[in-house]
């Protein structure tokens, strides 16, 4: 049972830098998913928490002990590759046992916690075999049954899931989740994938460009974005986003855009300014679209659908907005068909708006 | 599958073009090299003949003048020998005027693995013209492969010229397939005569004496005698001539020409007592038994002339004087010999020689001049005068200084004469000798097991194969 | 002009001139053939250059030795297995056999083990490449200078005089007197000298090759060990080195088949004196310098025998290495 904090943790090498000051708390129980796009540093956090980094700059602590200069092996996690990395020699026993056999885990204790491992994975049957004789999933299993049996303080995950088929997918992720709930351990799990994340993580790291952009519970960050990265990255399919700009209107101003009404959400009227001319980026989900019949304030757009692609029980709708590409996800039973004109609606409290050059949300500019 | 037929073609042209091409510049590389001819040359009369009845002191120039029928511009022989370094040089100062005269080139060849090239090249036929031969053991196996002198040399002419032995030695069946054109003396105590100053006087005349004298005199060195034994694939080879001079003194020639047949047993009581005569010089050498070993024979008189000095005597042949320290020192005045003292007074005046023997294996008219004036006074008067040989020819008497001409006094007015043992033994009785020498100085002790060792290979080298 | 210029053209223009026209004279014969079997018969014509020289110069003179390893030395009768009894019985020959064991077990082990040792430890510097290459550098010379260049380190004076020697002159140093270096034959030391100047030539060689497989291995294994507990050496025993033994399988038979061939370096450094003797010395002696063709052939065919199974386990290794890719 640990904690692991990170507190202003920076990894350079040489010019680049891979992660930059970096400050989180993962707390003990949890199941913390670090997700972004390729190069933001995700691997890099996760390996340091592992020990297989050195740490530039900062402190790195599990539990209460600052961890920087110990070893992996002192630091009690256990780690899970994307490549599995079993070794190929031995069988899946062996595997399973050779980290205890390192510490002098007596026998009786091994066969134990090998047996509870092949138990709890579905194991049984391949311990003979070795690694090269299994199928990808079962290597997978051996690789979690390998980080089980050593019943550490925090599990590491780095991007286990990717090597494996869609169906094996979810399964595998599932049986990821069960093994949360019964263990109970600090979980950190690394992906590039945000439905995975989404779906497995207590909470979200989402990274990008070695800076952490929000931190917080899935629904967190679905409704209350931070940034226009965090909202375009959390979400499928992904947020729209259109440029708007404020316009002269009464004693205040109103939004417009080509193509949109915006009225003001009343939540962001300071936040927007009175100022004319102002240009912000709008961001509406696909899923928030309507068809007509709102009631309430809405923002109205003229669009035309283009391309439509049916889902069962839902479309999706590729469609133009005075030229400018957006996507909706609408309930298949308005038939949509290409060409079709749509008067679509959002409501306003599920619209966001985000100032263009520090992509901030205002509604954080607001709370602040 | 649609190939167009047009490259195809081209591809065809430029090929066979670059293919003849090729085939044309192979032929023309080919031909720089020289290969045997197959007719053989009129028979000339020997050109020795004319070379004999000029003075001895003429000119070299002059005498291969008359010596050379015709010209041979342009064409080659080739010669394999074991000599390398500056015994190389000498050879080459001797063909030199032959090779202006006929304007011939000699392409010479050093090997010290001369056997591996000749037990090839009579094998597969590729060999050279002419080619030193390691010995006159050697030689009789390749009897069928060399040509008879007889055709190519004046043989009468030859063997006035010459020592009778040496005549001998390069015949097989009454061919004449060897001859020698350099020699040299086995079995001289070289000193310095500054170390040693009243030896050149009163040198020591029997083996007693020379104890006696080494005990009277041990201080003036740090040991008596300065050894080394070795010579690459052939070291121990300098043991073997004590060995052989030893029995020579000791038991006699009958009893050393027995030996060298195989008629006598290596373990022979007499056989085993020069060993260990020998012994004991190893004993008394300088540096010991390990300096013994690893010195070359060429530097292992070097010693003599150090201060001070680190032995008193080196036992070795007359061509020392062309190695080592020798080279630079001064005949007479900065080394000196004495024959090799008598052990039984029976046989005294015993002397045992060795030369180099040539033959030819390819019949060309460049070879046999050559082979003719290789063989002439003026021709080996050249490597005399250059120092460390002495010639096989009775003629070619133009020595640079006193110890050669000692030497070759020694050589023609022997009394008793041998040619050196372990030449005249098959190569496998040969190179199981030096190795014996090699483990006895190693270990004087496991001696029995060593002579018993050699008796095994007497009995399988002298088999008939 | 000059002969050796001549060759060279020869060979620069006519080498590739001859393989075109060769080509191209095959293309030429193809075409009597029916097109069905062109695909069959083209890859025999493209073959029988390199095929005819191994028959004419690697199956017949096999065939020819084995056949003379029968024969007395004239090649005149037969002897039946006379000259193989010499083999086992000659004293020299024994002596041979003895060192060559002696060949066998300690190269592999050095050559193998330093190697193993060097490529493992050079992987963590960062000067790695110019390090590879002083350890590779010795096999880029020849025996024979290699077998010169050791002979200056072993070269012995007598006590007293100058040490021109290296070793001798380190023990003069540690006021030690000089050693015969070469001539000590007791517990086989000098065979052991002369073990150590092939290994020196041949360590750079296991070096490479382990080096390569040694980068060949998923550096996440190596992590995973380090996570899971591994101190640096149990992760060099557990894991790196039960990977690489497919790779030192390989290199070891190599050096196994080199050292049973060794003559260069005991040829020039000490002729098979002071109990040196090596197994391809004696055959180059029976043959060349005793003229006993049969009896060197029948050296010649003990070797062969020698080696076959070596070989047959590379090859089998081979073919499982390539199965597995």
């Amino acid at each position: 049972m640990a904690t692991v904090s990170f507190e202003h943790v920076t990894k350079r090498y040489g010019e680049v830098t891979a992660v930059d000051d970096l400050t989180l708390d993962i707390v003990d129980g949890e199941f913390m998913v670090f997700v972004g796009p390729s190069g933001c540093g995700k691997t890099t956090s996760l390996r340091m928490i592992a020990g297989l980094e050195d740490i530039t700059a900062g402190l790195l602590r599990i539990g209460d002990r600052v961890v920087n200069d110990v070893a992996p092996k002192d630091r009690d996690i256990a780690m899970v590759f994307q490549s599995y990395a079993l070794y190929p020699h031995m069988t899946v026993r062996d595997n399973l046992a050779f980290g205890l056999k390192l510490r002098k885990v007596p026998k009786t204790e091994i066969d134990k916690r090998v047996a509870d491992a092949a138990q709890i994975l579905d194991l049984g049957k391949y311990l003979d075999r070795k690694p090269k004789e299994l199928s990808g999933g079962q290597r997978q299993r051996v690789a979690l049954g390998r980080a089980i049996v050593r019943e550490p303080a925090v599990f590491l995950m780095d991007e286990p899931l990717s090597n494996l088929d869609a169906k094996l997918r979810v399964q595998t992720r599932a049986e990821i989740l069960r093994l949360h709930q019964r263990l109970q351990t600090t979980m950190v799990y690394v992906t590039h994938d945000q439905t995975e994340a989404m779906t497995m993580g207590t909470r979200i790291a989402v990274m990008s460009d070695g800076k952490l952009q929000q931190v917080g519970p899935p629904q967190e960050l679905y409704d209350t974005p931070v940034n226009k990265f965090v909202a375009g990255f959390i979400g499928s399919p992904a947020m729209n986003f259109i440029e708007v700009a404020t316009v002269a209107a009464g004693d205040g101003v109103r939004l417009e855009g080509p193509g949109v009404t915006l009225p003001v959400p009343d939540r962001l009227r300071q936040a927007i300014g009175t100022a004319a001319g102002r240009s912000l980026v709008a961001g509406f989900r696909p899923e928030h679209f309507t068809i007509g019949g709102e009631i309430g304030a809405t923002a109205k757009f003229a669009a035309t659908a283009d391309v439509v692609e049916y889902l069962g029980n839902e479309e999706l709708i590729h469609a133009t907005v005075a030229g400018r590409d957006i996507v909706a996800l609408l309930s298949s039973e308005h038939r949509v068909k290409p060409g079709d004109a749509m008067d679509l609606q959002v409501p306003l409290e599920k619209v966001h708006l985000f100032d263009p050059e520090s992509d901030l949300s205002l509604a954080f500019q607001a709370a602040s | 599958m649609s190939v167009s037929q047009r490259p195809t073609g081209t591809i065809r042209r430029v090929g066979t073009l670059l293919a003849v091409a090729g085939l044309v510049f192979a032929a023309c590389s080919s031909a720089s090299t020289p290969s045997p001819s197959a007719a053989p040359a009129t028979a000339a009369p020997s050109p020795s003949s004319a070379a004999a009845s000029a003075a001895p002191a003429t000119p070299a120039a002059s005498a291969t003048a008359s010596a050379v029928t015709e010209s041979l511009a342009g064409q080659t022989v080739t010669v394999i020998g074991t000599w390398g370094g500056s015994e190389a040089d000498a050879f080459k100062q001797m063909v030199a005027p032959w090779e202006q005269q006929t304007g011939a080139k000699v392409a010479y060849t050093g090997t010290r693995d001369l056997n591996t090239v000749l037990t090839t090249g009579v094998a597969s036929g590729v060999l050279p013209d002419l080619a030193g031969l390691p010995g006159p053991g050697q030689m009789q196996q390749w009897a069928d492969s060399l040509v008879d002198l007889g055709t190519v040399l004046d043989v009468p002419t030859y063997t006035s010229e010459t020592a009778a032995p040496l005549v001998d030695l390069g015949t097989v069946n009454g061919k004449l397939v060897g001859v020698f054109i350099k020699t040299a003396v086995k079995g001289l105590i070289w000193y310095d005569p500054k170390t040693l100053t009243d030896l050149a006087t009163t040198p020591p005349t029997t083996w007693d004496a020379l104890q006696q004298y080494i005990t009277a005199n041990k201080s003036k060195a740090k040991a008596p005698w300065c050894l080394g034994v070795e010579s690459g694939a052939a070291s121990g080879w300098p043991g073997t001539d004590w060995i052989e001079d030893i029995v020579l003194r000791q038991s006699g020639p009958d009893v050393y020409n027995q030996w060298w047949q195989g008629k006598i047993k290596w373990t022979d009581p007499q056989i085993k007592q020069a060993w260990q005569t020998f012994g004991e010089v190893v004993a008394s050498s300088y540096g010991g038994a390990d300096t013994v070993n690893t010195t070359n024979f060429a530097n292992a008189g070097d010693p003599l002339f150090k201060s001070p000095p680190g032995c008193l005597f080196l036992h070795q042949a007359s061509f020392i004087t062309g190695l080592g320290a020798f080279k630079t020192l001064k005949a007479g005045t900065d080394y000196n010999f004495f024959q090799f003292p008598d052990i039984n007074a029976q046989y005294t005046g015993a002397v045992e020689g060795a030369g180099d023997l040539f033959g030819m294996f390819h019949d060309t008219p460049a070879a046999r001049s050559l082979m003719a004036y290789l063989v002439t006074a003026p021709a080996q008067d050249i490597w005399v005068k250059i120092g460390g040989a002495l010639s096989a020819n009775k003629n070619a008497t133009d020595y640079p200084d006193d110890i050669a001409k000692r030497s070759a006094a020694i050589l023609t007015n022997a009394k008793i004469f041998v040619f050196d043992a372990s030449d005249l033994m098959p190569t496998a009785m040969n190179d199981a000798f030096w190795k014996g020498i090699v483990d006895y100085i190693k270990d004087p002790t496991q001696l029995d097991s060593i002579l018993a060792n050699l008796d095994t290979v007497q009995t399988q080298a002298y088999a008939p194969q | 002009m000059d002969p050796r210029l001549v060759t060279a053209i020869v060979v620069v223009v006519g080498v590739p001139a001859v393989l075109i026209g060769y080509i191209v004279l095959t293309e030429q014969v193809l075409r009597l053939f029916p097109e069905r079997l062109k695909p069959k018969v083209r890859p025999w014509l493209w073959l029988a250059p390199a095929l005819t020289f191994l028959l004419v110069w690697l199956i017949y003179p096999t065939i020819g030795t084995a056949i003379r390893s029968f024969q007395n030395s004239a090649g005149t009768k037969f002897v039946g297995f006379d000259n193989f009894v010499y083999v086992f019985t000659n004293p020299a020959m024994q002596g041979a056999l003895k060192n060559n064991a002696i060949w066998l077990v300690l190269l592999t082990a050095l050559a193998v083990g330093l190697g193993l040792l060097i490529a493992v430890l050079v992987d963590r510097v960062r000067y790695e490449p110019v390090a590879k290459s002083f350890i590779f550098l010795p096999l880029a010379i020849s025996m024979v200078a290699a077998s010169v260049i050791w002979q200056f380190m072993f070269a012995y004076r007598p006590p007293g005089e100058p040490q021109i020697g290296t070793l001798n002159a380190i023990a003069g140093a540690f006021g030690a007197g000089p050693v015969p270096w070469l001539t000590v034959s007791e517990l086989s030391f000098n065979t052991i000298l002369l073990v150590v100047v092939m290994a020196w030539m041949w360590t750079g060689f296991c070096m490479v090759i382990i080096s390569a497989a040694l980068k060949g291995i998923n550096p996440e294994l190596i992590e995973a060990a380090r996570v899971d507990g591994a101190n640096e050496w149990q992760v060099f025993r557990g894991i790196i080195f039960p990977l690489l033994l497919p790779t030192l399988a390989v290199v070891s038979t190599t050096i196994i088949i080199t050292a049973l061939k060794a003559f260069d370096i005991v040829y020039v450094m000490t002729n098979g004196n002071f109990d040196t003797e090596v197994i391809a010395n004696r055959m180059y002696k029976e043959m060349f310098v005793n003229g006993s063709f049969g009896r060197a052939s029948a050296i010649a065919i003990v070797l062969l025998l020698a080696i076959v199974p070596v070989m047959a386990m590379n090859i089998r290794r081979f073919r499982a290495q390539e199965a597995i890719r």
